[in-house]
C-alpha cells in the first residue's frame, strides 16, 4: 500500500456508547475517486471528516502520503485539502473571486497570482470569469454556488479533495450536469477525491472504487463493476438494488458496442430531423420507420448501454441510431448485436 | 412601484384626521396661555386662557390658520392619487407655516391689546394644529409615494419645508431680540448664557463615552460568550437584570463605591473620579448600555449559517480567523442594530445623570421640576429628543454602509 | 485570546479615567456646591461670585441634587462649601449622633447655631461660618380667601378646625412628609393629624405644592411652603402663624471643610460680609426675581453683589 495517498489504519470513532466508525481499514490510491456510501448513520461523513481532522479518531490513525495526519496543526493540514460540502458554505459577504481566493490568501500568495488562479478556476468550473468574479453568493443559483464551492476547494491546488454530498441539495438536472462536469474536471486535474453520497447512481457514475459502509464497518470496497456483479453479501445486494444488471449496463458506454456510421456523411435524424434529407439505409426496420416518417428513439453518443436498451425497446427492439449533440447520426446499435451482448452479459464488454 | 390597491371609498384617512384635528383645535382649544409670571401658570387666580376670538383683529389669523385645513379636508374626501397627494402636502406645509409664522405676531398683537400678559405660552391648540398639519403633509407624501409617479429624490425633497421650519425655530433661539413666546424666550436666555450649549456638551459626552464603552465591552463579552456558552448565559442574564434596576437607584448605589475609591486613592480626584459627577454616571450608563450590545452580538454571531462555519473550519481557518473573517462581518449588521438601541437608550437615561451632579440636559429638567416651570423642562427635553433622533439617523446610515455589500442583497433572487 | 482581553481591560480603565473629567488646576480650586432649588442656586451663585471677586479660585458644582446628596458630597470631600440650614443639620445630618434635642434648643436660633457649629467642627472637621438673619423654615399655607371663610389664621386655628371635623387635603413634597422635623413636628406640637391618604406628595421643592394650593387641584386646601418662598405673595397665600415654635429654626449659613478654611484664611471675612447682608426679606425678593420674574440666578446674584459693593 505504499503508493496509497490516504490510509486508514484501524480507525474507530466512538460517541458515548455508539461506534460511529468501527475499526476501519482503507487505502485510497492517488488520482482515484473513492466514493463512501451507505445507509444513514453508517459513518461515511464521519470517516470523511476524520481525514481533515474535523473529527478526531478515538482509535487508530490516518496516514496521508505516509505521514500521520496529526503530525502538523490541523489548520495547516486543512489548507492542503480541498473541502466541498452540501450546504456549499460560500461566504456571503465576499465576492465569488474573493471566496475562491480564500485559501491562497491564507497561504500568503501574492495578489497577482491569486487573481490568475481565480480566473483559471472559474473557467474550469464553467463560470465565465468576467461575468461571475464580482458577483455575490446571494446572486447565484444553487448550481452556480456549488461550482464556486468546487473552485474554492481547488484554489490552492491541493492533491486531495473531500466532498460531502456536494450535489445533494440540487435539482436532478443540475445534479447530473455537475456530476458530468466533475468527471471532466477530474480528467484535467487528476486529484485524489473522497466523495460521500447516499445516491447509488451517483456513486456508480463517479467512482473508481466504492466503499460501502454499514454501522461504521466497511462491508465492501471494490470497483463499481465488481460491486454490481460480486456483491459481498446480501446487504450489499439489497443496497445496490434489484436492478443491478441494468445498473451494470449503465456502466458501459454505448460507443463500445455501436457500429460507427460509414464515411462520415452527416445525416439528420431524431426529433429535430427534417424529412427531406438524404438517408442511409441501415436496415429494414429502421428504414421503414424512417420512411413512415415516425421518428425512432435515439441514443446520445455519450450514453450507456442502458440508454441504448431503453431506446431499443421504444423502437420495438429494432435498430437504434446513435446521435451526437447536434442530432447527426454517428453510429447504429444493431438489434442483433444488442441481443447478443445482453445474452452473454457480462461478457467481454462488461468483464469486471 | 404601485402599492396595494385601495377601494374607491378609502380616501386619505390620515389627511382627514389631520385636517379635522386642526379645525377642532382652532375652534375649541386653548391657543395661548397667558400669565403675569411663570409661576402663576395653571393657577386659577392668574391664568387667562384666550381663544383667538377674544383678541381683536384675530379673525384674520383664525381664517389664515383654518383655511388650509378646510381645503385639506375637502381634498381628503374627494380625490386620491397624485393630484390629491400634492394638494395634501401643499396644504399641510402652508398650514404649518401659517401656524408657526403667525404665532409670534399674534402674541404681540395680544399684548398690544392688553389681553396677553408677560408670560405667553402656546396652548394645546397650537401643538395639536402643528400635529394635524404635519399629519396632512405626511399623508400627502404617502399618497405621492403610493402613486409611484414621483421619483425618489423629489420625494425626499418634500421633507425640506418641514426641516426649514425647524431650522427657523433654531435660528430664532439664537437671535438677540427677545421672542414673544415664553418658551422661546427661556431658550434664548439659556442659549445666551451658554447653558444649553454646556449642558448639551456634557450630555453628549456622557452618552457618547458610555455608549462607546458599552460597545467595546459588550462586543468583547459577546465574542467571548460565543466560545463559552456559560459566559453568554450569565452575561445576558446579568445585563438584563441591570436594565430592570431603576436608573435612579443604580446611580445612587454607585456613589458610595466611587467615593470610597476616591478616598483610598486621592490622586484619582485630579481626574474627576469621585462619588459624584461623571465617573459614577458613566459607569451606570455603560452598565445599562450593555444588554442590547451583548444580546445583538450573541444573536449576530449565532446567526451565521452552519455551512459557512463548517466550510471555514474545513478550509483551514484558525478559530481567530473564523471569528474575524467570517463571523464578525456577518454579525456586523445585527451588532449595529444593537448599537443603535444602546445609543438611543443612553441618550434618554443620561438625563438622570444630573441627580448625581454629572450635568447634562437633565439639569434643565430638574430645575423645571423644582420650579414648576414647563419651559425649563422643555429646554432640557427638546434638545435631548433631537439628539436622539439625529443619533438614530446617523447610526442607521452607518449601519447600512458598514454592512458588506454581499449581505445587503436579498437571498434567493436568481432562479 | 488572553492577550487582547488584557489589553481591552487596560483600555477600558484608561478610558474610564479619562472620561471622568478634566485634570485639576495646579492649585485646587474651592468647589462650591448647592442643592437643586432656587434659593440654593442663588446662595450658591452668591458664594461663587463673591469668592471669585476676591480673587479666590473657584469651581462651580452647583445643583448637585437633594439634601442627602449634597451633604454627602461635602463629607466625602467632593465639594468644599455649600450653604446649609442650621435646623437641617441638627435634625437630619446629626440624627444618628445621639444628641439631646430639646424644644428650647430648636426654637432658639442662637442655640441651634452654636450646637451645630460645635458638633460639626469636632466630629467632622466641618466649619460653619456666619449665618444669615433669615428663617427658611417649613410653613403651612392656605389660600387667603379660604382663611377668611373658615377663620383659620394660625396653626392652633387649624388644629381646632381639623379636630372639629374639618377635612384638610394637603399638598407636600417628599422631604416634608419624611423628615421628623416636618409635618410630624407640627402635628405633635399642635395636636392634630392629617390622614396620609389625604396627603398628595408632589415633586421636590415647594412650588408645585404652592401651585396645587392656588389651583385647588384635587381639593387641596393647605400646602407646605418655605418661609422665604416667592410664591406666597404671587398667589396671595397666607402663612399660618406658629406661636409655639413647632418648627426649628433654619438659618442659612456657609459650611466648609476644615482644610479649605485653613488653606484660604480670607474665607471667613468674605463670607461673613456676604451672609451678613442677607435677611429673610432680601432672600424672598431674590427668590421672586428668579421664580416669578424668570431671571437667571447668576444674573440676580451678580446684581445683588454689585448692590452691596462686593463685586463690580
Amino acid at each position: 500500500m505504499s503508493d496509497s495517498v490516504i490510509v486508514f489504519e484501524g480507525v474507530s470513532k466512538v460517541y458515548g456508547r455508539k461506534k460511529a466508525v468501527d475499526n476501519l481499514n482503507l487505502s485510497i490510491r492517488p488520482g482515484e475517486t473513492c466514493v463512501l456510501i451507505g445507509p444513514s448513520g453508517c459513518g461515511k461523513t464521519t470517516t470523511l471528516r476524520m481525514i481533515n481532522r474535523l473529527v478526531e479518531p478515538s482509535a487508530g490513525r490516518i496516514l496521508i502520503n505516509g505521514r500521520p495526519n496529526d503530525a502538523v496543526p490541523p489548520e495547516e493540514l486543512r489548507r492542503q485539502i480541498g473541502y466541498v460540502i452540501q450546504g456549499v458554505g460560500l461566504f456571503e459577504h465576499l465576492t465569488v473571486a474573493q471566496n475562491v481566493g480564500v485559501v491562497p490568501r491564507l497561504l500568503g500568495w501574492p495578489q497577482s497570482r491569486i487573481q490568475e488562479r481565480v480566473e483559471e478556476l472559474l473557467a474550469l468550473v464553467g463560470l465565465e470569469p468576467a461575468v461571475f468574479r464580482n458577483k455575490y453568493p446571494r446572486q447565484l443559483s444553487g448550481g452556480e454556488q456549488q461550482r464556486v464551492g468546487v473552485a474554492r476547494a481547488l484554489a490552492a491546488d491541493p492533491p486531495i479533495l473531500l466532498m460531502d454530498e456536494p450535489f445533494g441539495a440540487l435539482d436532478p438536472i443540475t445534479r447530473e450536469r455537475l456530476q458530468s462536469e466533475l468527471l471532466e474536471i477530474q480528467r484535467v486535474v487528476k486529484k485524489t477525491i473522497v466523495f460521500v453520497t447516499h445516491d447509488m447512481h451517483e456513486a456508480l457514475k463517479l467512482a473508481d472504487r466504492i466503499a460501502i459502509l454499514r454501522d461504521g464497518r466497511l462491508v465492501q470496497y471494490d470497483t463499481p463493476e465488481r460491486i454490481l456483479w460480486r456483491p459481498a453479501d446480501e446487504f450489499v445486494q439489497d443496497f445496490v438494488g434489484g436492478d443491478r444488471a441494468l445498473k451494470a449496463l449503465g456502466l458501459i458506454p454505448v460507443t463500445r458496442v455501436m457500429e460507427p456510421a460509414a464515411n462520415g456523411k452527416a445525416r439528420t435524424a431524431g426529433p429535430t430531423g427534417s424529412a427531406g434529407q438524404e438517408r442511409r439505409r441501415p436496415g429494414e426496420h429502421a428504414e421503414a420507420a424512417l420512411a413512415a416518417g415516425s421518428v425512432p428513439a435515439t441514443v446520445p453518443a455519450t450514453g450507456t448501454l442502458r440508454d441504448a436498451l431503453s431506446a431499443a425497446i421504444l423502437n420495438g427492439l429494432g435498430d437504434t441510431p446513435v446521435v451526437d449533440g447536434e442530432g447527426n447520426v454517428v453510429g447504429w446499435i444493431r438489434r442483433e448485436r444488442l441481443l447478443g451482448v445482453l445474452a452473454a452479459f457480462p461478457g467481454q464488454e462488461a468483464a469486471p | 412601484m404601485a402599492g396595494p390597491a385601495r377601494g374607491a371609498g378609502a380616501r386619505s384617512r390620515l389627511g382627514l384626521m389631520g385636517a379635522a384635528l386642526v379645525l377642532a383645535a382652532v375652534v375649541e382649544l386653548t391657543w395661548i396661555q397667558s400669565a403675569p409670571n411663570p409661576l402663576a401658570l395653571g393657577s386659577r387666580l392668574l391664568v387667562r386662557s384666550s381663544s383667538l376670538a377674544s383678541v381683536s383683529g384675530s379673525w384674520l389669523y383664525a381664517a389664515l390658520i383654518a383655511a388650509p385645513a378646510a381645503v385639506a379636508l375637502v381634498v381628503s374626501l374627494l380625490s386620491a392619487g397624485p393630484r390629491g397627494g400634492w394638494w395634501l402636502w401643499a396644504t399641510g406645509i402652508v398650514g404649518l407655516g401659517a401656524v408657526w409664522f403667525t404665532s409670534e405676531p399674534l402674541i404681540a398683537a395680544g399684548r398690544a391689546a392688553g389681553v396677553v400678559a408677560n408670560v405667553a405660552l402656546w396652548g394645546s391648540g397650537v401643538w395639536l394644529s402643528l400635529l394635524g398639519y404635519g399629519a396632512v403633509a405626511y399623508a400627502g407624501m404617502l399618497e405621492l409615494r403610493r402613486a409611484g409617479v414621483v421619483p425618489a429624490p423629489v420625494l425626499s425633497a418634500l421633507w425640506l419645508p418641514a426641516v426649514a421650519l425647524v431650522v427657523h425655530a433654531g435660528l430664532l433661539v439664537f437671535q438677540a431680540e427677545p421672542a414673544e413666546n415664553w418658551l422661546l424666550r427661556v431658550f434664548q436666555e439659556e442659549v445666551q448664557a451658554g447653558g444649553v450649549q454646556r449642558r448639551l456638551r456634557e450630555h453628549l459626552w456622557l452618552a457618547g463615552v458610555s455608549a462607546s464603552l458599552s460597545i467595546v465591552v459588550g462586543v468583547a463579552i459577546g465574542m467571548w460568550g460565543y466560545y463559552r456558552e456559560r459566559v453568554a448565559r450569565v452575561a445576558l442574564y446579568v445585563s438584563g437584570v441591570i436594565l430592570t434596576l431603576p436608573s435612579l437607584a443604580l446611580f445612587a448605589m454607585l456613589m458610595e463605591p466611587f467615593a470610597a475609591l476616591a478616598n483610598a486613592f486621592p490622586v484619582l480626584r485630579n481626574y474627576g473620579v469621585g462619588g459624584l459627577g461623571a465617573a459614577p454616571a458613566i459607569t451606570g450608563l455603560t452598565l445599562y448600555g450593555l444588554l442590547p450590545v451583548i444580546r445583538n452580538t450573541h444573536a449576530g454571531l449565532h446567526g451565521v449559517s452552519a455551512a459557512q462555519l463548517d466550510a471555514a473550519r474545513g478550509m483551514g481557518m484558525t478559530p481567530r480567523q473564523v471569528m474575524f473573517m467570517v463571523l464578525l462581518p456577518h454579525a456586523l449588521p445585527v451588532i449595529m442594530a444593537g448599537v443603535r438601541q444602546t445609543a438611543i437608550l443612553l441618550i434618554g437615561i443620561a438625563t438622570l445623570a444630573q441627580l448625581i451632579g454629572a450635568g447634562g440636559l437633565g439639569y434643565y429638567i430638574l430645575i423645571g421640576i423644582n420650579r414648576a416651570s414647563i419651559a425649563h423642562i422643555l429646554v432640557g427635553a427638546i434638545p435631548a429628543v433631537l439628539v436622539a433622533i439625529g443619533a438614530d439617523l446617523v447610526l442607521a446610515w452607518l449601519g447600512r454602509s458598514l454592512t458588506p455589500k454581499g449581505l445587503r442583497l436579498a437571498r434567493g433572487v436568481v432562479a | 485570546m488572553h492577550r487582547w482581553k488584557k489589553g481591552l481591560a487596560l483600555l477600558v480603565t484608561v478610558l474610564l479615567l479619562a472620561a471622568a473629567g478634566l485634570p485639576a488646576a495646579a492649585q485646587s480650586p474651592i468647589r462650591v456646591g448647592s442643592k437643586n432649588f432656587t434659593e440654593q442656586l442663588i446662595l450658591g451663585e452668591l458664594i461663587l461670585q463673591a469668592l471669585a471677586a476676591h480673587g479666590l479660585p473657584v469651581e462651580n458644582r452647583l445643583a448637585l441634587g437633594g439634601t442627602a446628596v449634597v451633604r454627602q458630597a461635602l463629607e466625602t470631600g467632593e465639594i468644599d462649601i455649600y450653604a446649609e440650614y442650621t435646623g437641617t443639620a441638627l435634625l437630619v445630618h446629626f440624627s444618628g449622633y445621639g444628641l439631646e434635642i430639646t424644644p428650647e434648643l430648636l426654637s432658639s436660633a442662637a442655640a441651634t447655631y452654636a450646637t451645630v457649629l460645635a458638633v460639626d467642627a469636632t466630629r467632622n472637621d466641618l466649619i460653619w461660618l456666619c449665618p444669615a438673619d433669615a428663617n427658611n423654615t417649613y410653613a403651612i399655607a392656605v389660600r387667603r380667601q379660604w382663611a377668611e371663610e373658615h377663620n383659620v389664621y394660625t396653626l392652633p386655628d387649624l388644629a381646632a378646625y381639623i379636630n372639629g371635623g374639618g377635612r384638610i387635603i394637603f399638598a407636600s413634597n417628599p422631604e416634608f412628609i419624611d423628615r421628623p422635623d416636618g409635618l410630624q413636628a407640627f402635628e405633635r406640637t399642635y395636636g392634630f393629624f392629617i390622614p396620609r391618604n389625604d396627603v398628595h406628595v408632589l415633586a421636590q421643592g415647594s412650588y408645585a405644592t404652592a401651585q396645587a394650593l392656588a389651583n385647588g387641584a384635587n381639593g387641596v386646601n393647605a400646602a407646605m411652603v418655605f418661609g422665604t418662598d416667592g410664591t406666597i405673595p404671587a398667589f396671595d397665600l397666607l402663612v399660618l402663624d406658629d406661636p409655639l415654635g413647632a418648627m426649628p429654626v433654619y438659618q442659612p449659613a456657609p459650611v466648609l471643610r476644615g482644610e479649605v478654611v485653613s488653606a484660604y484664611p480670607s474665607l471667613p471675612s468674605v463670607l461673613c460680609q456676604l451672609f451678613g447682608a442677607l435677611d429673610g426679606q432680601t432672600l424672598a425678593e431674590l427668590n421672586a426675581q428668579v421664580d416669578v420674574y424668570g431671571r437667571q440666578p447668576a444674573a440676580v446674584a451678580r446684581e445683588f453683589l454689585q448692590q452691596i459693593g462686593v463685586a463690580r
